[in-house]
């Protein structure tokens, strides 16, 4: 090596820059940061200049500095990588790939310089080893070359495997074309047999009983073997002889050494990898089989003795482990989790099979200890064994472990989804494949009943394990605590599996389980982990066979609902939510069965912690709404619950009042009418005091409102009926129900109410229309006031006046929440029908009333939009304008003939404009509009030659040309190119609804020819002022003879879609095709 | 060989706006079509990353019209649809098309999203729980 006092001034000015940038800094101070950001801008350019190259070897060869070696490391492989190697002449190239090889041979560089060494060295690979088709490339053999330098310069073998390693992660990660890749492939599958041989070599030596002279060289052994393992270079049998050696290496209980644990841990992952991976031709043989025998060895602890001659339940232990086996099972965690989920069907078809299984020279050892000597243990008993070590597993306590631990503690829980869903698909357990002679089931087979014992004790115990899990636990850390929820949620899923093997016996454990706490005093966290249980499952439970279930009328009976400890949050909120998800199933329960658990809910309502108090609101108001009819008999207590609503916390008074509201719902409607009264009065009241008030005190003023509408918008929704709409059939107005609704109101009494209703909407709109909390507000009870014909409520407002009051708050203040309303209201204007048959045309009155806020509303966004960047700095305005125009193009076409002729242009060159915003949702927005309009118009115009036809014919003439230009610009790089999609749409409604009849009889025209929108085309794309774009002549010419001459939509849209690849200047390239995303 | 993930992402609407910003920096030369690819691919990988630790969990119920399970990547569509949430949300629709996709890398396919309703939903983990067996 050359020393510092040799070499040329600018390698001494390169290496000065790099110690200099490298050196720790002096202080941290923003001068300091900044003098080092500087240093290192400098090294950058540095190394982009091509004399860069010529400081790659003195670098290297710079002794004593770690950081100038590993910059000239890193300076190869930044320029290799960066494809400068082109700037280097054929025999630059070689002499470039033969000093890197001299330098990766020296010795005794620190890791970091040779990893990143051995990095330039890959890089310099992918570009030196493919040929270019004819000839071959100028590295072959490049794997064994370098191999071969390492050895001979005497590398230990642990740098080898780390260069192997690399080398296969590289050309992995590498992004070259089809025939490289495949040249690349080929190199290394001609190492291949290096590579098994150098990791045979070492892992035959680690596994013998002598010392290792290198503790390094298996882990990188191993980590080579992981490296190469996605590349499926390595032939499978050859990978299948390094088993053996390495389950050998795996945790031996009776000599526990560092050094074993260092290649136990390395052989574990390793394995863990072969189990996510293994070769395809392996069967259960290679390696389920002697690693479900090293696990029925290393952890015999589990099964001591005689535990297979014990009863079934006794063989599945649910207790935790003593912490000597936890601390066992835990070591082991991640190899148990990754065996148990690639081995679960060959568990689930074992349980019970006598097959005995060939013992490997690895597994024989320490077989002795199980009783079962040289002829090797039953599958089935490996199964059973596997079984009771992931219950084992599933129930270790991981409170005093770091977190990673924990985490794998925690995914044993997948195994038993696993495992469930595995024992599902055991052929000879389809009872529907299997049937007799006579049609009737097959009986079960022992062996069927035999694993269907076995799976049941598992789960049985499996329950008990997970009870115990969910235990809170007082003390806990804030990081356990914030896991808890997520984890028990996991557990809950789990359940779920076990229910579906276990069935009702699951309830029956649970709630006798709960009771038996209940009856011995125990403390509330374990009543709290078995409601939570209990709760978990519901989503399994069938519907209609829950309801027969005498468990749960036990649980939510006075033996346990009427006895649950008082006094804890966390138990009462449980409750309440147990409560909550049950809610279905008191509907199939005679009325009296709601009682305890109803009391428990009101008692909860006033509950001073507001956890509780919500989840009792929630409970609440699934309860009601479930079982309206059963309640609406004790309409009388709910009076109680309204007189005491002042009790209440005001977050949860809405929901409260939805409750009563559905109960009422289930009233006859005549006789809903004073309770709706009683509910709405002082909510009005109220809101009008707040109205009043907003003068003096504005912001109490408005948030006592909100809370008011909130109040009206819960009453309007519990007064919805619970019943699907579409359910109905003999009429759109909702059967006999329906009309009994319609005849309550017409009683005077809610008339006024929604009198009243409304001028208090009308008031709030127009007092405070610029505030965005009001109109969201507003926007929740204008959806749940306003209803299809078949879902009337008493509450239920016209959509009509309250069009007016939108018109005039956007008028007032215009924001997107007023043009969604009004989008909404438009729509309910013209409901769909039940049948399609029935549809009519809506009443002169309602066009009028549609066409008047169609005037007003464009009148309102004009004036915002059509101001200087008006479009770009409201993007929120345009989308909703132009979704409320495609509302009204929808329904009400004819409405936009009713706009002046002026406003009808200013909004058609809106639209034009809009087509060419950067701002996706404005744009896409603008044109599903215009293509809507274009449909609509030429639909109706002929049958509306006094309105639609004239306004066709305006369009076309007047805007016709500039749509179509907006839309080619937007092709060529107007618009952003993930909007294609939606332009292809209006290009289509374009040529096909302005065909050459259409154009020339809107253009007066009598002859033929001049193609129709088509024939736009041309002049667009070949004008002087077209939009710039990587387009030439000829794509243009293409592109507009296939337009011009193709009459085949699909066509025109293939060509467009070519022509926005070919104009952002993409042709050829897989990213033109590979990055478009889907509009 | 590289792993490569799912590009269902890419037509979320942070997928969008990351493949128009990618498109306009290519056009315009700021950066080259290979090094547009490996950050569109980047973000596949990020996004299954990140939504593989999401514990929000969403139950779904509604009509199911159809079903199809291809390369380990499960369709399911549906019609009138309602999603809860973990904070009792619900969330109706009309139909909506479920692409659900194991979590990790792939064979790359790119699912893009449902033509009709211009809505992707991929989900983690295997398919179905067999419910309703």
């Amino acid at each position: 090596m050359s020393s510092s006092s040799t070499v040329p001034p600018d390698v001494a000015q390169a290496i000065a820059l790099i110690q200099a940038a490298y050196a720790p800094p002096s202080s941290a101070t923003p001068a300091a940061i900044q003098a080092v950001q500087g240093l290192q801008v400098q090294l950058l350019t540095l190394q982009r200049t091509p004399a860069s190259w010529g400081l790659i070897l003195p670098l290297l060869a710079f002794p004593g500095d770690a950081n100038v070696q590993f910059f000239g490391a890193h300076t190869a492989h930044a320029k290799i990588a960066r494809g400068e190697l082109d700037s280097l002449t054929e025999e630059q190239q070689i002499g470039l790939r033969d000093a890197l090889l001299e330098a990766a041979g020296v010795t005794g560089r620190p890791r970091v310089v040779r990893r990143k060494l051995y990095a330039a060295l890959g890089a310099l690979a992918l570009r030196l080893t493919p040929g270019n088709g004819a000839s071959e490339g100028q590295w072959p053999g490049w794997v064994q070359g370098t191999v071969e330098v390492l050895v001979r310069a005497g590398e230990p073998s642990a740098h080898v495997h780390e260069f192997l390693a690399g080398a296969a992660e590289d050309v992995s990660g590498a992004n070259l074309l089809p025939q490289a890749k495949i040249e690349m492939i080929d190199s290394l599958r001609s190492a291949a047999q290096l590579v098994l041989q150098s990791i045979g070599t070492v892992l035959a030596a680690s596994s013998s009983t002598q010392a290792d002279p290198d503790p390094a060289a298996l882990p990188a052994a191993l980590a080579c073997l992981t490296a190469w393992l996605p590349a499926g270079i390595l032939p499978g049998q050859d990978i299948a002889r390094l088993v053996p050696p390495l389950i050998a290496l795996l945790p031996n209980p009776s000599s526990p050494t560092p050094t074993d644990k260092i290649k136990s841990e390395a052989a574990a992952i390793t394995l863990c990898e072969l189990l996510g991976r293994p070769p395809a031709a392996w069967g259960a043989r290679v390696l389920l089989e002697p690693l479900f025998v090293w696990t029925a060895r290393a952890f015999a602890f589990i099964s001591p003795g005689n535990s297979e001659d014990e009863s079934l339940d006794r063989r599945y232990s649910p207790h935790a482990p003593p912490p000597d086996a936890a601390r066992a099972l835990r070591s082991s965690s991640k190899l148990l989790v990754a065996l148990g989920e690639a081995g679960v069907e060959w568990v689930a078809g074992s349980i019970v099979d006598p097959t005995r299984v060939a013992l490997t020279d690895a597994s024989v050892a320490g077989t002795s200890q199980m009783g079962m000597e040289a002829q090797g243990p039953t599958r089935g008993f490996l199964a059973r064994h596997f079984l009771r070590v992931m219950l084992a597993l599933t129930a270790v306590d991981h409170d005093d472990e770091d977190e990673d631990e924990d985490e794998e503690g925690d995914s044993a829980l997948g195994f038993w989804y696993l495992l469930q869903e595995a024992l599902w698909e055991i052929p000879e357990g389809n009872e529907y494949e299997d049937d007799g002679e006579d049609g009737e089931p097959k009986a079960e087979s022992p062996a069927q009943k035999a694993r269907a014992a076995h799976s049941t004790a598992a789960y049985a115990a499996l329950v008990r394990v997970l009870r115990s899990k969910v235990v809170w636990r007082r003390g806990w850390g804030k990081e356990r605590v914030e896991k808890f929820p997520a984890f028990r949620r996991d557990v809950g899923d789990t359940l779920v599996n076990a229910y579906y093997v276990l069935r009702d016996d699951l309830l029956v454990f649970y709630v006798a389980d709960v009771q038996a706490r209940i009856d011995a005093g125990r403390g509330w966290e374990d009543v709290e982990a078995t409601l939570h249980c209990l709760r978990a499952v519901h989503e399994a439970l069938d519907p209609d066979s829950a309801g027969a279930t005498p468990a749960l009328s036990i649980l939510f009976g006075p033996q346990v609902f009427g006895r649950l400890p008082a006094g804890y949050a966390r138990v009462r909120r449980t409750a309440l939510g147990l409560v909550d998800t049950y809610s279905g199933y008191f509907a199939t329960q005679p009325p009296a069965a709601l009682g305890a658990a109803l009391r428990y809910v009101l008692g909860a309502l006033t509950d001073a912690e507001p956890g509780v108090c919500l989840q009792a609101a929630l409970a609440l108001r699934s309860l009601c709404d479930a079982n309206r009819r059963a309640l609406a008999a004790q309409i009388g207590a709910f009076a109680e619950v309204h007189a005491g609503i002042g009790g209440v916390p005001d977050s949860e008074k809405a929901k409260v009042l939805q409750s009563i509201a559905s109960v009422i719902q289930a009233l006859p409607p005549t006789e809903g009418i004073a309770p709706v009264e009683a509910l709405v009065g002082p909510v009005l009241q109220r809101l009008g005091e707040a109205l009043g008030a907003a003068g003096m005190h504005p912001e109490a003023a408005q948030q006592a409102a909100i809370l008011q509408l909130d109040m009206l918008t819960g009453i309007a929704k519990g007064l919805t009926r619970a019943t699907d709409v579409m359910a109905f059939d003999d009429d759109d107005g909702g059967g006999v129900e329906g009309a009994a609704v319609r005849v309550a109101r017409e009683d005077q009494r809610t008339v006024a109410i929604r009198e009243a209703l409304f001028q208090a909407i009308a008031r709030v709109a127009e007092l405070w229309s610029a505030d965005a909390e009001v109109g969201q507000a507003l926007s929740e009870l204008f959806r749940a006031i306003t209803a299809l014909p078949a879902d009337l409520t008493l509450l239920s407002v016209p959509a009509q006046p309250l069009l007016g009051v939108v018109c005039r708050a956007a008028g007032r203040r215009l924001t997107g929440v007023w043009l969604a309303l009004a989008t909404i209201l438009i729509a309910q204007l013209n409901p769909p029908p039940m049948i399609l048959a029935l549809q009519a045309a809506p009443s002169a009155e309602v066009e009028a009333c549609v066409q008047s806020a169609m005037g007003e509303i464009v009148g309102s966004v004009l004036g915002v939009l059509g101001a200087p960047g008006g479009m770009v700095e409201n993007p929120d305005i345009v989308q909703e304008f132009f979704a409320c125009l495609d509302r009204v193009a929808q329904d009400f076409t004819t409405a936009f003939c009713a706009l002046p002729d002026g406003a009808f242009d200013a909004l058609m060159q809106c639209a034009i404009s809009a087509l060419a915003l950067q701002e996706r949702y404005s744009l896409v927005a603008a044109c599903t509009f215009l293509g809507t309009f274009i449909h609509r118009v030429a639909l109706y115009a002929p049958i509306s030659s006094e309105q639609l036809k004239p306004l066709q014919a305006h369009m076309i003439r007047v805007h016709g040309r500039a749509i179509m230009r907006a839309l080619l610009c937007g092709f060529a790089g107007a618009a952003p190119r993930s909007v294609t999609s939606n332009l292809l749409e209006l290009l289509a409604a374009l040529v096909t609804r302005w065909d050459e009849n259409v154009v020339n009889e809107a253009e007066g025209r009598s002859a033929l020819g001049g193609g129709g929108a088509r024939g736009w085309v041309p002049s667009v794309v070949f004008a002087d002022d077209f939009y710039p774009s990587r387009a030439g002549r000829e794509a243009k010419e293409r592109f507009v003879k296939t337009v011009v001459s193709s009459r085949s939509v699909k066509k025109t849209k293939e060509a467009a879609n070519q022509f926005v690849i070919v104009a952002w200047g993409l042709e050829g390239s897989s990213f033109g095709y590979s990055s478009v995303s889907s509009g | 060989m590289p792993w490569t993930f799912y590009e269902s992402y890419r037509g979320s609407p942070l997928g969008i706006a990351l493949c128009d910003s990618v498109d306009d920096y290519v056009r315009s030369g700021e950066i080259t079509e290979e090094l547009g690819r490996i950050v569109l691919a980047e973000f596949d990988r990020a996004l299954a990353d990140a939504m593989a630790n999401i514990d929000a969990r969403a139950s779904v119920k509604g009509h199911l019209r159809t079903y199809r399970n291809c390369d380990d990547v499960w369709y399911f569509s549906l019609r009138d649809a309602t999603f809860k949430m973990d904070n009792k949300q619900t969330v109706s629709t009309s139909r909506v098309k479920i692409v659900a996709c194991k979590h990790g890398d792939a064979v790359a396919v790119d699912l893009g999203a449902d033509p009709e309703t211009g809505e992707v939903i991929p989900t983690k983990g295997p398919g179905s729980r067999g419910k309703g067996r």
